[in-house]
């Protein structure tokens, strides 16, 4: 058998005779021209990486700050969202009883923590003794039901990063309902991310500025050329011309995956927003819950301390936004933390702006960030507690005072997937938008999925089927 | 065993369907070599566009900077070794996915010409990697790239970024024929046409001083004459034969035989380029002297290869072994037109119908597997090839492909000498039926290379080949008489026809396009 000449021998040397000689022939015939690879063909496609965040800041808002005007006018708390208006989208009037109507007496953080990216309800069990009710979610959270759908290549399926809240109950659960903890530090997230990455940040940097230069100064040499030849000649420079321009698309539209430099071992909320950014432009993840309280954050830092002196300089911003609901001097304070918890989510968003993506388009443009909370305000007030018999005498409700929506906004269209640069009103015109508007957060969420690219047929319905009927076909570009 | 005999006929036969006396026949993509005689033109015959490729881009920038560019030679498609459907060919670097590798490459050799260049090197730089004038503008695109990226990215990676776009530019990857209105190529591009041809690298600053001055083409010859005394004119036509041969290609075959090592394969590629260089610069510079010289030159371990031992190291010239004669016996024409594990007069007598003769072959007919005959063990290679020769439907072609290939059974898959096969004497013996002037019997290879190098018909086919690679284009009855005219110079020396071919109107023929 060793004589035997396999098929391969013949291939090979079969090859090796249509490969000889070839130069009789004008260059063109052989030189592969022509011939994009598939990826290059790609990058020009709509092969953009779709990301969801969530961005969970517990303990509500002050909605007279919050909603915005007509036209679309940005309230106070989001004047820091103004450079992103037109990326901007407001929900109000998201319905989110379905947060606590298992539990007739409280709208408390621990109901919101288990139930607002759950939408699936809650059991409760009593580890710590009777007075002392945990809240067990009956449901995987909407950020892991979309990474497990999506399955996207990257290093990690999904993340769930930041201080959480000693006051509200995780925000993130499994496939199988399970709590998860957040990385709690940003250098354990920066090790987590980067810990084994090498690859020197600063040079990528400035190979793509030089690189980018260099076929920008190149470009119009093979333009002009192409101008002067002949016809035939003309065919193989429009090729080559179209791969430097290929080329250059792919240089000057490539995320540039830049690690941060390894935060401190103090936890800055910056740290973990830049952690994140960077973290998406390297593509590690497209799908991630960060819980931004601001809890670890130092009072002092962010408000002036003049105004924390009287009511309790000492007080964290939970203490903050329940006490004294109706003290100017607090609710300053309160105001002015707020403020800073969107100088933060500005901060995200602009980071992910400034990133173009494969497309052409900034990675912010193919993300959505879903900014929402445990509670719509520190009273707790999420659903109409005084029409169905209760009062909330523990955070001082104003008599009369009208139960407020949970603070809903996203950034980032989904690769105009979804409707930006708007303020949808779903409440049916209430001032602040009730918290019985005609649809639940579960099918915002089920929306968002759909925008995704996750079919009807992959995920019908989310959570509680029972308040999970339909898409808003409102927010749907 | 049958099997072998079927399979091989795939590649064996092949058809050479009204290919012969019949001028209306089809061109064939697996002949590119077959001229066309009698065929008008259908346009003008300017000489195309032309890239360089990556052995003429390391050369160059060899030239110029003393640096050895390796990554430009690691761009070349010849290294590919795995089956592939697209007919790339190894001298070209260019294809639309190959445009990222080319500027990552080019960066890292900018890098590095750049560190030993002065500070304001673009304007007296351009010039040389342009190889013409340059304008102000063309100077200020890549002076500007320097100035802008300096603040940003530093002195020394702004002017590599610099130098790297000048070497992706256009006026650096390709050779241009407009003429500047005119139908005759501008100086500027005649100089680099010359140099491309004869040196396979850039114009010297002797050459490029002839053109600005704008007398180039009065001195022409003179010029010429001078670039063919020069050393670096050998590589020039080393390289032809190279590309002639189809040795070009070694790199992407392999052979069965474990004595056939890459390191062997680049010795006999080195012993060729010497071959040729030495027939090239020599005194005997006749076409004949080509595929006759007695004296080759080769490593230890060629050396040992070819069962004529030397001491010492690198390339050394030695008489050829007795059974070697010229160009055809070296170990590099006999290993790549070979099968895998077998000799293949097939092969090589179809290498020499069509770039010897010019008579392409075509491709074997779809039945040709059923036709076979069948392979019996005790059979010599060349008695399969003989039973091919008298096998109904696989006659016509074989009985005239298969004999030139015969002379060569003295020498194995990789090219080492035997003297017998399946212990029966090799026979060499051969009766050509051509339709040409070799239609003569030979004894082997001795008598046949001498036949070759007196043969007009092989002269002229080769001629027609150098006309091809110095044109970058087609050859057809509008160039016969030049191919002529270089055919009857080659019959003497190889320098006048080279002569005759750069100073013809055909090497100077340009578009015409206006700027």
């Amino acid at each position: 058998m060793s004589r035997t000449v396999s098929r391969r021998a013949i291939l090979t040397g079969a090859r090796g005779l249509a490969l000889a000689l070839p130069f009789l022939s004008s260059w063109r015939k052989e030189s592969g021209f022509g011939v994009l690879s598939p990826r290059a063909a790609r990058a020009d496609g709509s092969g953009a990486p779709k990301r969801l965040i969530f961005w969970v800041a517990p303990w509500g808002t002050y909605h007279d700050l919050w909603t915005p005007g007509p036209d679309f006018t940005l309230n106070k708390l989001m004047e820091p969202l103004a450079p992103l208006r037109d990326k901007l989208t407001v929900l109000t009037g998201v319905n989110c009883t379905s947060l606590y109507a298992q539990n007739g007496r409280n709208s408390n953080h621990d109901l919101g923590g288990s139930n607002m990216l759950t939408s699936a309800g809650y059991d409760i069990t009593y580890p710590w003794g009777p007075t002392a009710p945990f809240h067990h979610a009956r449901g995987p959270s909407i950020d892991r039901v979309v990474a497990d759908k999506i399955k996207s290549p990257t290093k990690f399926s999904s993340l769930f990063v930041g201080d959480g809240s000693d006051h509200h109950h995780t925000v993130v659960q499994d496939l199988a309902g399970n709590d998860l903890a957040p990385v709690y530090y940003p250098n354990q997230l920066f090790d987590q991310l980067f810990g084994d990455y090498s690859a020197d940040g600063d040079a990528r940097v400035r190979a793509r500025l030089g690189r980018g230069s260099v076929l920008d100064a190149v470009l119009p040499s093979y333009q002009h050329l192409a101008t002067r030849v002949s016809a035939t000649d003309k065919r193989a420079v429009d090729e080559h011309l179209a791969s430097i321009r290929e080329l250059e698309k792919r240089v000057k539209n490539a995320t540039v995956c830049v690690p941060p430099a390894k935060p401190g071992s103090e936890t800055l909320y910056d740290d973990f927003v830049d952690l994140m950014a960077a973290a998406m432009a390297c593509d590690l993840t497209r799908v991630a819950t960060m819980s931004m309280a601001g809890q670890r954050a130092k009072m002092r830092s962010i408000v002036d301390m003049d105004a924390l002196k009287p009511p309790n300089p000492d007080g964290d911003a939970h203490f903050y936004s329940h006490i004294h609901w109706n003290d100017p001097g607090n609710q300053a304070v309160y105001r002015e933390f707020l403020l800073w918890r969107m100088r933060l989510l500005a901060r995200f968003a602009q980071k992910l702006d400034s990133m173009p993506d494969v497309d052409g388009r900034s990675v912010l443009d193919n993300t959505c960030i879903v900014h929402t909370s445990d509670v719509a305000t520190g009273l707790h007030d999420s659903f109409p507690l005084q029409e169905w018999g209760y009062s909330n005498v523990m955070y001082d409700a104003p008599p009369g005072s009208r139960p407020k929506g949970m603070p809903f906004l996203y950034l980032g269209g989904l690769g105009g997937t979804l409707k930006t640069g708007k303020h949808f009103d779903l409440s049916a015109g209430d001032t602040y938008g009730t918290a019985l508007g005609k649809y639940s957060h579960g099918e915002l969420y089920l929306t968002i999925a759909r925008a995704m690219g996750i079919s009807a047929s992959e995920l019908p319905s989310f959570g509680n089927k029972a308040v999970c009927k339909q898409t808003i076909s409102e927010i749907l570009a | 065993m049958v099997r072998r005999a079927a399979l091989s006929l795939v590649l064996f036969t092949a058809g050479c369907v009204g290919a012969i006396g019949d001028g209306e026949a089809e061109p064939n993509a697996e002949s590119p070599g077959a001229p066309k005689p009698g065929v008008a033109p259908s346009e003008p015959r300017s000489l195309p566009l032309r890239p360089l490729t990556a052995f003429e881009l390391t050369n160059t920038i060899e030239d110029l900077y003393g640096d050895r560019a390796s990554e430009l030679s690691a761009l070349s498609p010849s290294r590919l070794r795995a089956p592939s459907e697209t007919m790339v060919s190894s001298e070209t670097i260019w294809s639309g996915a190959r445009a990222d590798a080319l500027e990552d490459a080019m960066y890292r050799v900018a890098l590095r010409i750049t560190a030993k260049l002065p500070d304001s090197f673009v304007e007296t730089e351009l010039p040389r990697i342009y190889r013409r004038a340059v304008t102000a503008e063309e100077i200020e695109t890549i002076a500007a790239l320097a100035r802008d990226l300096e603040p940003k990215l530093g002195k020394g990676e702004a002017r590599a970024r610099a130098m790297q776009a000048a070497l992706l530019s256009p006026a650096f990857l390709y050779l241009t024929s407009f003429g500047e209105g005119s139908d005759e190529l501008t100086g500027g591009e005649l100089a680099s046409r010359l140099s491309y041809l004869l040196w396979a690298s850039t114009p010297d600053p002797e050459l490029l001083a002839s053109a600005a001055r704008g007398d180039l083409r009065d001195h022409l010859e003179r010029e010429v004459r001078r670039m063919l005394v020069d050393p670096r004119s050998a590589r020039g036509m080393a390289r032809f034969v190279r590309n002639w041969t189809g040795i070009i290609n070694l790199p992407s075959i392999t052979r069965s035989d474990s004595a056939w090592t890459r390191a062997l394969e680049s010795d006999a590629l080195g012993e060729t380029d010497r071959y040729v260089a030495a027939w090239f610069g020599g005194s005997s510079r006749s076409f004949g002297e080509l595929l006759t010289g007695t004296t080759t030159f080769v490593t230890p371990s060629l050396a040992a290869f070819y069962g004529a031992p030397i001491s010492g190291e690198g390339f050394q010239a030695m008489p050829m072994p007795k059974e070697r004669v010229g160009l055809l016996t070296q170990a590099s024409f006999l290993a790549m037109h070979a099968m895998e594990s077998a000799s293949s007069p097939t092969l090589r007598g179809k290498w020499f119908m069509e770039r010897g003769l010019c008579q392409g072959m075509g491709a074997p007919p779809a039945n040709a597997v059923a036709m076979a005959p069948t392979f019996e063990p005790s059979m010599q290679t060349r008695d399969w090839h003989e039973a091919l020769e008298n096998t109904k439907g696989c006659a016509a072609c074989h009985s005239r492909m298969e004999p030139p290939g015969y002379v060569f059974e003295g020498f194995d898959a990789i090219g080492r000498a035997r003297a017998t096969e399946k212990g029966r004497p090799v026979r060499t013996d051969a009766k050509l039926a051509t339709g040409s002037d070799m239609d003569l019997s030979f004894t082997g290879p001795h008598d046949f290379a001498r036949a070759a190098g007196q043969s007009a018909a092989v002269r002229t086919c080769f001629s027609t080949h150098l006309l091809g690679y110095a044109f970058g284009r087609d050859i057809n009855g509008d160039d016969a008489a030049l191919a002529t005219a270089v055919s009857t110079a080659l019959a003497t020396d190889v320098r006048e026809a080279v002569v005759i071919l750069a100073t013809s109107k055909a090497f100077r023929r340009a578009t015409g396009a206006k700027s």
